[in-house]
């Protein structure tokens, strides 16, 4: 999980592999690559389509189109950040993720409301606001610049340091009051991973369903609120309602993991490449 | 529940500590701690100057993501920084403002990188970063001296650099082929250096005075050009040299 960010630490010590941001960032100074929802806001706020932005943002939607959402639990640094203060905050594993499955419609409301809502503004403002002001990722990235600056005893912008470091602190007070409220209702970058989801090659699959005892336990462990109780409930009935390709689902492997704890026998929920029929 | 109250308690003060830390980081700004005012101080128009190849619609265009300043510091440069948050529409946006220890190169490195098009590669000669104009009161060739520095240090040399050799110095005049990456304003010899560089906007703005001062000492008699120059300005120079002490390498 630790590995890419770890590769974008690497350009403060000289290895130039992949040198920027998470919200934009250029692969060994040949190909560019932007944030799916950054590309998307400058598009609304420069109302221009330029093939710059195009050639920036195709191998990052090839990659999300086989991984989906995995962005946010594999690359995010903030998956990592938030896992520490739940932990702080009542041991991770007992933790209850409030708002699973019923409330999941209501969430989709607010989540659509707000990365609408950022990106109307930024249509009216003609500046990429989430993306250059709120990003989690901006601030993280701009934060350790200006603590590199301070290093190298290069000058300081300390007005930038304080907003970027206070709203990342202000992030993670958040995720102690409201779990995973961020990640779930309000971070559009996640969102926008989230519809590469609906066509990705990888989903979730429920395999074995005779040896499934509707313990639910990844449904009590999965901390995106994917409907997961209603999915094998909807798998075992024989429907084809819910196709495992759920908008908040990041591949943690969170409920894989619990449910093979469970299971001695390998457990059921796969993540699975290709659109295999089940 | 102890140790739960005590964290409700941490988080609580760590909000508290983020919203003033929000609310300072309005305040502070990129102020600079020069004693004396910078040069052409009477021209106070301030705009803010974008690395080169900056499109027009570069504020709308820049998400931030830092790609640029990082590549620049890696170069070893060191000229891009951000903005704060006193610049409302244009903050946290890459900009060129300490151009007397690390002005831009014109490398275009950072132009090669940027993922969204805010920068676009052009060749050196039209880059548009802004222009530098030298403060007549200031430089030493405008006050009986001859000292080339800056025409030196110019990538362009002499497509920007006229001059008006007199025998009141050599007068260098910087015309509108200026690119703007301040590399005079770092060699000037003057404490403090007697070159600053004005955005395009500002240099629209201040043109009309800067040309009408520029006029006027060319056309001083020579009584008039030796007051201005004895009683007025060396001493002021002087006096810059005392308070701006720095090492040149």
């Amino acid at each position: 999980m630790f590995s890419i960010f770890a590769v974008f630490m690497l350009q403060f010590l000289g290895v130039k592999i992949l040198v920027g941001s998470l919200t934009g960032s250029v692969l060994l100074y040949k190909i560019s690559l932007i944030d799916l929802y950054a590309f998307f806001e400058v598009i609304l706020a420069s109302k221009k389509l330029t093939m710059v932005l195009v050639l920036s943002v195709l191998p990052v939607v090839v990659i999300y189109l086989i991984f989906g959402r995995a962005f946010c639990g594999w690359v995010c640094p903030f998956d990592f950040l938030f896992k520490l203060v739940d932990k702080l905050k009542n041991g991770y594993a007992r933790l209850k993720w409030k708002g699973n499955g019923s409330y999941v419609k209501k969430q989709n409301l607010i989540s659509w409301a707000f990365i609408i809502s950022m990106l109307l503004l930024s249509l009216a403002l003609g500046i990429p606001v989430f993306s250059r002001y709120i990003s989690q990722n901006t601030n993280l990235f701009r934060f350790i610049g200006e603590l590199i600056n301070v290093m190298k005893g290069l000058p300081v912008n300390f007005g930038v340091m304080i907003f970027s470091a206070s709203l990342i602190l202000l992030l993670l007070v958040f995720e102690f009051f409201f779990p995973r409220q961020w990640c779930r209702n309000f971070c559009p970058v996640g969102r926008a991973y989230g519809l590469l989801n609906k066509v990705s090659l990888i989903r979730l699959s429920f395999e074995n369903m005779d040896l499934c005892k509707e313990c639910f336990v990844c449904d009590l462990k999965c901390y995106m609120g994917v409907p997961l109780k209603e999915f094998i409930e909807s798998r075992k009935k024989g429907e084809a309602g819910l196709s495992g390709k759920f908008i908040n689902c990041i591949y943690c492997g969170e409920c894989i993991l619990s449910c093979q704890k469970v299971q001695s026998g390998g457990g059921n929920i796969r993540v699975k490449f290709f659109n295999a029929k089940k | 529940m102890r140790r739960r109250n005590f964290l409700k308690i941490v988080f609580y003060s760590l909000g508290l500590i983020a919203f003033s830390g929000i609310g300072l980081s309005f305040r502070a700004g990129r102020g600079k701690n020069t004693v004396l005012p910078s040069p052409l101080g009477e021209f106070t128009e301030d705009g803010l100057i974008h690395p080169p190849g900056a499109v027009d619609d570069f504020v709308s265009k820049c998400i931030s993501c830092g790609v640029c300043g990082d590549v620049c510091r890696q170069l070893g440069y060191s000229a891009i920084r951000f903005t704060g948050l006193k610049n409302s529409q244009s903050s946290g946006v890459p900009i060129v403002d300490d151009m007397r220890d690390h002005p831009c190169t014109l490398c275009m490195e950072c132009t090669k990188v940027c993922p969204t098009g805010a920068l676009i590669e052009v060749p050196k000669e039209k880059v548009r970063m802004g222009i530098a104009l030298i403060d007549f009161s200031l430089c030493l060739g405008w006050n009986g001296d001859v000292c080339l520095s800056c025409s030196k240090a110019c990538p362009l040399g002499m497509k920007v650099f006229e001059f008006y050799n007199s025998e009141w110095g050599n007068q260098p005049y910087i015309n509108e082929n200026c690119t703007g990456c301040g590399y005079c304003v770092k060699f000037c010899p003057v404490g403090g250096s007697a070159i600053r560089v004005f955005d395009l906007n500002s240099y629209k703005r201040l043109k009309d005075r800067y040309i009408q001062w520029f006029k006027s000492i060319l056309t001083m008699s020579d009584d008039e050009r030796y007051d201005l120059v004895y009683t007025q300005n060396l001493p002021k120079i002087l006096e810059r040299g005392k308070e701006f002490e720095r090492e040149y390498q």
